[in-house]
């Protein structure tokens, strides 16, 4: 998109944010900066930065700029405590959400017609309905398996001939061991592409899945709060992601001192919405770490590219495509009696999966000589934790002071995962 | 006509068994019967010593996760049937056994068990009275 045109689109967006949302309008305030002050993406490291704990402050109808009434669906990701952090979408954000997952998946050579088998969990988080509406609109034919029940998702791939399949990297990897082992030759299945995002994967990862399936795998990027998948997107060189620069003014920014860093430097990713009409972001921080390509890419795409995620800022973490954050368990921890604070998270592959272990130290004065109470505050934990965290972990009781103590940052979390 | 049993919540791991051994055997306090119980990544150990007061004050002094607790010991007489007894009129008068371990004793042809139940008191009374056997005292602890 041609410079004018993107600052045009900043300037106006940034208006809309500041008349519509409370929110910018004091925090522009706060750094003395009106969005007249800004002329384009030039001079953008004016306005201050949106951060994942300024959304959890929105909970339950998260940044809004629209009455509720204009509101079609809402979407939420775990926040870094107890309260997700909630995304609002007019008819038109669905639209443009939709159009720009159909561009992700136009750009890898997926086509009308095409079977679409959607592996992506349905529900509150953005995977699922945002790939089986893109896939829709695109005009492609789609299976809306959603997560689980493997064995029948390997024969609903076989009997329906899907040709896409859209799921993260490790339900990839775990779906192509089902598929061994019930005895199919991958070769002879007509799938040829995955549309594998949601948590970070390595080169390495993507060998083996691309050989494990026989398929070509690729990149795809977003997250919640900048609508969902479909923010960025691999094309079929596989070198980097585009970002739909008509959508999103991306910055990489030095996390510290949230200096604006040239193409090349890795910082953390930072997107600015030219889209969204319910939950503008601007200046949105992902706490992911990356960097911007230079040159254009040699696909027909012009849009620019990031480099595949490197990491994150902050210590969250990705249990089979869910966010979860240690300050989740410490707030689920620190509710619970008998239980000292200490603690310790312990990730894993088993199989292709992700296996998360939590060690919780136990108070003295809880040991009571009974393997009963013990067992129960077990159970009392892991069914806290699956409630607010929606996955399944298996908590370890151990006695008191045996959980490593440091001096400065505590190692809280052990991962031994090969991604 | 107690006996104190010593506890200890410990991880399932290598050589957490031997510290407590180790402390109890640089406390000179001999052990007269032990059983772990275990599930999964913790057990828990529980043991009749000589001194009970000072295994436990040793055990809390090395940040050991311990209890004192009172149990029912029985001098049996090693023989079928008898925990078939013991069991039986617990039973009959609605006492439930939580945890038991036994083990015979040396050169006199008895058996010796350690229990817990949820009413200890009336469980002695009855296997006294009843069955006629021999409720264990701390003293015969230490004498055995």
């Amino acid at each position: 998109m041609e410079s004018d045109e993107r600052n045009r689109l900043l300037k106006k967006n940034l208006d809309y944010a500041y008349r519509k949302v409370p929110h910018y309008k004091k925090a522009f305030k706060s750094a003395n900066v009106k969005p007249d002050d800004v002329t384009g993406v030039d001079d953008l490291s004016k306005i201050p930065f949106l951060y994942k704990k300024d959304l959890r402050d929105y909970y339950p109808t998260g940044i809004l700029a629209v009455d509720k009434k204009e509101v079609v669906r809402y979407h939420a990701s775990s926040g870094t405590t107890g309260k997700p952090t909630v995304v609002s979408y007019t008819r038109k954000d669905i639209r443009t959400w939709a159009e720009m997952v159909a561009d992700c998946l136009r750009l890898v050579g997926v086509k009308e017609g095409d079977i679409i088998q959607n592996s992506y969990g349905y529900g509150l988080f953005t995977g699922g309905l945002g790939l089986h509406y893109g896939a829709e609109h695109l005009g492609a034919s789609v299976v809306p398996t959603s997560g689980g029940n493997t064995q029948r998702q390997v024969q609903i791939m076989k009997d329906f001939g899907a040709q896409v399949l859209c799921c993260t990297p490790s339900y990839a990897l775990y779906l192509s061991e089902v598929i061994e082992q019930n005895d199919m030759d991958p070769k002879e299945l007509p799938l040829k592409i995955g549309i594998l995002g949601a948590e970070p994967w390595s080169d390495s990862m993507r060998d083996i899945i691309e050989d494990s399936l026989d398929i070509k795998a690729y990149d795809i990027y977003g997250m919640s709060e900048l609508g969902g998948p479909g923010v960025g997107m691999e094309c079929e060189r596989q070198d980097g992601l585009h970002i739909w620069d008509d959508k999103f003014i991306v910055e990489i920014i030095e996390p510290n001192t949230g200096e604006v860093l040239p193409p090349g430097e890795k910082g953390e990713l930072v997107f600015t919405s030219l889209w969204k009409e319910a939950s503008p972001v601007i200046r949105f921080r992902t706490g992911d770490i990356t960097y911007l390509y230079e040159d254009e890419c040699d696909c027909k795409s012009t849009h620019q590219r990031i480099g595949r995620l490197l990491g994150r800022t902050d210590d969250m973490l990705i249990i089979r495509g869910v966010n979860v954050f240690p300050s989740q368990i410490e707030h689920v921890l620190s509710k619970i009696k008998g239980v000292s604070g200490h603690y310790q998270i312990y990730v894993n592959r088993k199989g292709a999966l992700d296996d998360m272990e939590i060690f919780v130290e136990v108070t003295r004065s809880i040991f009571n000589d009974s393997m009963k109470e013990i067992l129960e505050l077990k159970e009392h934990i892991e069914s806290e934790m699956y409630a607010i965290l929606n996955i399944h972990v298996k908590v370890n009781v151990v006695e008191p002071g045996k959980i490593p103590r440091s001096e400065g940052k505590a190692k809280r979390i052990i991962d031994k995962r090969m991604i | 006509m107690m006996v104190y049993q010593i506890s200890v919540f410990l991880e399932n791991k290598p050589n957490r068994l031997s510290s407590v051994t180790q402390a109890l055997k640089d406390g000179n306090i001999n052990l007269r019967a032990a059983m772990i119980a275990e599930a999964g990544e913790f057990g828990i150990i529980r043991a009749i010593v000589d001194d009970p007061d000072n295994a436990y004050k040793l055990l809390d002094e090395n940040n050991f996760t311990v209890k004192k607790t009172n149990v029912v010991g029985v001098e049996a007489a090693d023989g079928p049937g008898s925990l078939s007894e013991i069991s039986k009129v617990l039973g009959a008068n609605e006492i439930n056994i939580i945890y038991l371990y036994a083990f015979t004793l040396s050169g006199k042809n008895a058996a010796l068990l350690i229990f817990k139940t949820d009413d200890n008191q009336r469980a002695r009374q009855i296997i006294k009275d009843e069955l006629g056997m021999k409720i264990i005292t701390q003293r015969d602890i230490n004498t055995l």
